[in-house]
């Protein structure tokens, strides 16, 4: 669904991409992490046609995102960290914006607005940043466009909202649909991504399916020194010691996705050797 | 609504749909803007008609105010239009609108220049 083959990217002097390959496909969850700068928001820019690449090339459904042709527009919808929504009512707000998305729902956008709580009535701009966040979050999964993506859509959710967002992704997806996920919140989007990418210095550091995860590494409380000591990544917890151990013995965990993102930051060399 | 059109470059039925969704998100500021520029028009004539003793405009006074009013008024439309560029905020929205770029430069037209000059000439007579 997505390529990205020796992507090079740079603002003026700062280059932000050096060479960076990524493939992702129909029917998945991407959770993209990484510190403040490191390209999250510009990668999905890129693959959006919002930003043009300096060397390499994207691919995003057979099309060249730079282009930005109408037929590509139809096929993705972006949900930016930053927006404004326009001075007028909701209804009519959607009314216009829907002919443009070939595949526009309005039932599916009225169930969405309904499991959000958003109000219908009034102006966008009188709503908080957290309704109107969950307004351009149901338009964007009732154009059932095949690529979504999203930049930090978590941030101004509260604590509801956040476990409705989670469960109304985790509904919209089919193997037609691709979702890239954008953020720094990384307990947000646990039990919901199947796929973790993490960007590191303008490069792909770690990218690996939950299940090729779940399969290769152990998490487990310890108290034993010895197991400590052999742990990829190992962390203080008030049970004893929280340890990401390799999988030697096919033992089930369930991936903490927090301390996997730690650990392959602090150790992405053992980790990804664990992988090949 | 009609379906959108398999053309990329330029389909009259989704520039139909860009035009009047331009139209429903900015129509507010558009009149609240025409409406100033009437109520200026009319300070400047009366401030004239009051400083040559109450007599007609001549030729010449009226077309150069007319033609200053348009550039001044054009210049803040246009910084008007395209100021949804300037701001990160508004231009992804834009820019990932489903419509061609022809398409909305073509529409920023529409309201720039054929809008304006139609509404400040009617605004100028009345």
């Amino acid at each position: 669904m997505v390529t990205i083959r020796n992507l090079h990217y740079a603002y003026r002097r700062h280059p932000v991409f050096t060479g960076l390959d990524l493939e992702l496909l129909p029917g998945s969850i991407y959770g993209l992490f990484g510190r403040n700068g490191t390209g999250k928001s510009t990668l999905l820019r890129n693959i959006a046609g919002f930003l043009f690449p300096q060397q390499g090339h994207i691919d995003v459904l057979g099309f060249t995102p730079g282009k930005r042709q109408p037929a590509f527009l139809a096929k993705y919808f972006h949900v930016p960290e930053d927006f404004q929504l326009p001075d007028i009512n909701l209804a009519r707000w959607i009314h216009y914006i829907a002919p443009f998305y070939p595949d526009f729902s309005w039932q599916q956008f009225e169930n969405y607005t309904r499991e959000f709580a958003i109000p219908t009535l009034g102006n966008l701009r009188e709503l908080s940043y957290g309704q109107q966040k969950k307004i351009l979050i149901s338009v964007a999964l009732a154009t059932n466009a095949p690529l979504l993506l999203m930049d930090e859509p978590t941030n101004g959710l509260d604590i509801h909202s956040k476990s409705q967002f989670r469960k109304v992704i985790a509904g919209a997806i089919d193997e037609k649909k691709c979702i890239l996920i954008s953020t720094h919140q990384v307990k947000d989007l646990e039990n919901l991504i199947d796929n973790i990418t993490i960007l590191e210095e303008g490069r792909i550091l770690f990218h690996q399916s939950i299940n090729r995860i779940a399969e290769t590494l152990l998490f487990k409380l310890s108290v034993d020194p010895e197991e400590t000591a052999q742990a990829l990544y190992n962390e203080s917890s008030i049970k004893g010691q929280a340890l990401l151990l390799p999988n030697l013995i096919g033992e089930d965990s369930r991936p903490d996705l927090e301390m996997l993102y730690k650990a392959v930051l602090t150790n992405g060399k053992k980790i990804n050797a664990l992988f090949a | 609504m009609t379906p959108i059109s398999a053309n990329q470059l330029f389909s009259f039925s989704r520039w139909r749909l860009l035009v009047a969704k331009h139209w429903i998100e900015h129509r507010r500021p558009y009149l609240l803007s025409l409406l100033a520029i009437g109520g200026l028009q009319a300070v400047w004539f009366a401030f004239l008609v009051a400083t040559t003793d109450y007599a007609p405009l001549e030729p010449f006074m009226q077309f150069a105010s007319h033609m200053i009013g348009l550039y001044l008024v054009g210049c803040f439309y246009a910084s008007m239009l395209f100021a949804e560029l300037n701001s990160k905020k508004e231009a992804l929205p834009w820019l990932s609108l489903p419509a061609s770029q022809f398409e909305k430069l073509l529409c920023t037209i529409l309201y720039c220049l054929f809008s304006l000059v139609s509404c400040f000439c009617c605004a100028f007579v009345f």
